[in-house]
């Protein structure tokens, strides 16, 4: 009886919850935006403008949702790495195809995921994207070679130092401009011709710098979640 | 433009502390310092280095507006005073790199909330607090911290969710996202048809954090359960953060009535379960609700007396909360629990400097004069007009006193000279302001804040609501009234929030 | 634009996540409908710009037609960043209540944990056998 109650509450509640901005909602009409577009590529050199506006206008919210994704990385490093779980459910052995396949096409997304971070700034992509792309090209690779072998092979390139060392990169950079004179977030590096490859070699740099953070911190986040459960 | 480098100080020496290994006490000092110098810059003539300006020197349209006020300059001295307290306390202790960075980007994170002005700045970084707080009242590990902690992220990602329903609204009509902009646009039509349902989800969304009553039924289980120096930050400060919202969007938006019927909700139905707590770090917790109400009846009563009340007030009660979880803490490490019985059998145990901060930080909190909890209410008492709000303040002024007695017996009896308290250093930095509010007063707000403090009839006033509270207590302690507990469980949390935003708007929409 | 806009479905969506978040029991659930709700109002936040008949706002623009509004598409790049990292830390935060419990029925982890929090005992689930791992992992 109090379970129906509860359930009858739960979804009137909501559902008028819902309807209320359903039906309250109201919305000027007109063309979205005001025309300050030319002038955002313009001082950034990215033709991309949601580019040029989180990492060239709005930087500093880019940076603490940089430090949200570092958090997250710390909180489950912390919480899960001291033992192994207590349930280790037997591995499953990987199927011949996926292992194969996997082995081709790992190369192909982490490339996939370059071009999307190094072209950020000309067309749909940038360092989250283009990241996270990376990541899962790491992930089928762990498939296919084996989750120690790749922990190995990163952690002696020195992986775990290069986690904590980007997010001071990219403070340094919204903060070095106070050295040449210029305000701090603005563009550290000039804007040069907007639509060539190295137009702005600011965004450029921090798409790089966040692309990175992004593939290190997910692959970190997931050798977490993978040895604390056991193998794949 | 440096007013980024604050809170960008604290990111890079919490990075560091990790990145490097470099010593965690190395890297908290230098945090320290940086923090102490440029808040000294910030009260000093030559402050027009920390002017107002879009951060990257962008335009207002697309940028984000960095600003320093009296509410910015009166929390950042709050931060730099709570974290050289913390600290001190934290000095002895092995100190991991992890609790360094998330402690330095917690406060990071604060001075950037108190001084931003651009709404989706606001809700990323309430999102950052949300995420470090979480894994910091957590850290011991224990299971109901575990269970605490989760609760207060599911509970305060829905109400940010919320606040990004609001932040969606507001830019549809405005077009621009700064405080500056808003405020134009509704004083340029104040009945227009968005403004009702847009306020109502920022505030809905907002007060989920704020520590408003039926909206943050995870506060008691949180507070309580982290460990001392973290409950003194949280109390002390990153509540703080939700209120100091809440006044940015009561400057924006017309909101009536509505912050001063949340602040009497939340003062006297956190003032009744604090009465009936048995638990000292609960019951501090549950005040830390009331108090809160304080705070909004003093926003809700719209003039310039109450305003500077409110900055007053928030400034005096991080200084005696943060005191009081401070000495719980140390008590609870001496006595092994933190019921309040347990603790008056075994007072005898705990050292003579810890039961003096208790002793103190309760002379304060229930508003005795000399202390700063009077000198920070009396301008709230003699600003709040009309019946309703001084009712009010005085059943919440009694209901601190009542719930505050149940301490009394811990000051009295043997009085050995027992053990070495090694945090008495922190709580004498707490201690400054509770003496010597008034100079630090005058110093912020000028000489006209002085005036209400001295009115005879308040200070007489706030006498006689502590001996009432006293007398309340007496009579309270033959029945024993427990609310119930059951409130603060998920789903009468999430319940709360919804329909505390339904009656948030229709208030809103009628009013 | 006819009633079925982007923001009916993101509400829509935001009424069944809240419905299940009080009515399933179970505590994977929801964090499931957790998630739903974080991504309604991401919902909300991209379709309450929409305007039918625009281009995207990459500036070489060849028809003639206006720019979708960019700052939009910035911000939610910031909430969906943030949707992740609360997804994974509560995740965490269930595994370990789930391998402590034997249990994902929210009701009975929040008896069990009451009951407990009236002993006050020490209810570590960190060994301390394992410092020096935890020391390791702490870099």
């Amino acid at each position: 009886m109090k379970r129906i109650v509860r359930t009858v509450l739960a979804v009137t509640l909501s559902l008028v919850v819902c309807g209320i901005v359903i039906f309250d909602l109201t919305i000027p009409e007109g063309p979205p935006r005001p025309d300050d577009s030319e002038l955002l590529a313009a001082k950034t050199g990215a033709p991309n403008l949601v580019s040029a506006i989180y990492l060239g206008a709005r930087l500093y919210d880019t940076l603490f949702e940089i430090l949200v994704f570092t958090v997250a990385v710390i909180g489950v490093r912390f919480y899960l790495l001291q033992r192994p779980s207590t349930a280790r459910p037997d591995p499953i052995p990987e199927s011949h195809v996926l292992q194969v396949s996997a082995q081709i096409l790992y190369p192909l997304i982490l490339i996939l995921g370059l071009y999307l971070t190094c072209f950020g700034h000309l067309s749909p992509g940038g360092g989250f994207s283009g990241g996270v792309v990376a990541a899962s090209g790491l992930l089928l690779c762990v498939m296919s070679i084996g989750v120690d072998t790749v922990y190995c092979r990163l952690s002696g390139a020195g992986i775990e130092q290069l986690e904590w060392a980007l997010p001071m990169m990219i403070v340094a950079v919204c903060v070095l401009p106070l050295a040449f004179g210029r305000p701090i977030l603005s563009n550290l590096l000039p804007a040069g011709q907007a639509g060539h490859v190295f137009g702005s070699l600011s965004i450029l740099l921090l798409n790089v710098l966040i692309g990175l953070k992004v593939l290190i911190g997910s692959w970190m986040v997931l050798h977490t979640f993978i040895r604390h459960r056991g193998e794949i | 433009m440096i007013l980024p480098l604050l809170p960008l100080s604290h990111v890079f020496l919490g990075l560091m502390a990790i990145a490097w290994k470099a010593s965690a006490r190395a890297t908290l000092i230098a945090a320290l310092f940086v923090d102490i110098g440029l808040v000294t810059v910030a009260f000093s003539p030559a402050a027009h280095w920390l002017s107002s300006a879009v951060a990257g020197g962008w335009t207002d349209a697309i940028g984000i507006r960095l600003a320093l006020d009296s509410l910015a300059l009166d929390l950042l001295l709050l931060t730099v005073l709570l974290e050289l307290a913390v600290v001190i306390y934290l000095w002895r202790q092995r100190l991991r790199p992890t609790f360094v960075i998330l402690l330095q980007f917690l406060v990071g994170g604060v001075m950037a909330l108190v001084l931003t002005q651009d709404l989706f700045n606001i809700y990323v970084i309430l999102e950052l607090l949300t995420l470090v707080s979480f894994l910091l009242v957590a850290y011991d590990r224990r299971t109901f911290q575990i269970w605490a902690s989760l609760k207060y992220l599911i509970l305060a990602s829905v109400g940010m969710s919320v606040f990004l329903l609001g932040v969606a609204i507001v830019y549809a009509n405005v077009g621009r996202l700064g405080f500056a902009a808003i405020e134009r646009t509704v004083v340029g039509d104040p009945q227009a048809g968005w403004i009702p349902l847009a306020a109502a989800l920022l505030v809905a969304g907002v007060s989920v954090k704020a520590g408003i009553l039926t909206f943050s039924l995870w506060l008691p289980d949180a507070h309580s359960a982290a460990p001392a120096a973290i409950s003194a930050f949280l109390s002390g400060l990153v509540i703080k953060m939700g209120v100091v919202v809440l006044i940015r969007l009561a400057g924006v938006f017309p909101l009536g009535s509505v912050l001063q019927i949340l602040g009497a909700i939340t003062g006297i139905g956190g003032a009744i379960y604090a009465m009936s707590s048995k638990d000292l770090k609960r019951m501090l917790a549950f005040h830390t609700l009331s108090q809160i109400g304080y705070l909004l009846i003093g926003m809700g009563a719209a003039n310039e007396a109450a305003a500077k009340g409110v900055l007053a007030y928030a400034l005096a009660h991080g200084s005696f909360k943060a005191l009081l979880f401070l000495a719980a803490g140390v008590a609870y490490d001496v006595v092994g629990s933190t019921e309040i019985t347990e603790l008056i059998r075994a007072r005898h145990r705990i050292p003579l400097r810890t039961r003096a901060a208790l002793l103190l930080g309760t002379l304060a909190i229930i508003g005795l004069p000399p202390f700063d909890g009077y000198i920070a209410k009396a301008p709230l008492l003699a600003a709040a007009h009309g019946w309703g709000n001084q009712i009010i303040l005085l059943l919440l002024g009694i209901g601190t006193a009542a719930s505050f007695a149940k301490l009394l017996p811990l000051f009295k009896g043997p009085y050995r000279r027992v053990g070495n308290d090694p945090a008495w250093k922190s709580y004498v930095v707490l201690a400054l302001p509770i003496a010597l509010f008034l100079p630090i007063e005058r110093a912020l707000f000028g000489a006209a804040f002085i005036l209400p403090v001295m009115d005879w009839i308040i200070a007489v006033e706030s006498v006689a609501v502590v001996t009432t509270g006293l007398l309340v207590h007496r009579i309270y302690r033959r029945f024993t009234v427990r609310p119930s507990e059951r409130l603060f469980r998920l789903e009468p949390g999430m319940f709360a929030i919804l329909l505390g935003f339904v009656a948030i708007y229709l208030l809103l929409k009628l009013g | 634009m006819g009633w079925l806009s982007g923001m009916t479905i993101a509400m829509i969506l935001f009424a069944i996540g809240t419905t299940a978040l009080i009515v399933r029991k179970d505590l994977v659930v929801k964090l499931l409908a957790l998630g739903l709700v974080n991504s309604s109002g991401i919902l909300f936040l991209i379709s309450i710009r929409f305007r039918p008949q625009m281009e995207a706002p990459i500036l070489p623009v060849k028809t003639g037609l206006p720019i979708a509004d960019p700052l939009p598409q910035a911000l939610v790049l910031s909430a969906i960043v943030i949707n992740f990292a609360i997804l994974a830390l509560s995740l965490v935060f269930v595994m370990l209540l789930v391998e402590r419990y034997h249990s994902t029925d929210c009701g009975r982890i929040e008896h069990a944990v009451e009951t407990e929090k009236a002993t006050l005992g020490s209810q570590n689930l960190a060994d301390d056998t394992l410092e020096s791992e935890v020391q390791a992992a702490d870099r």
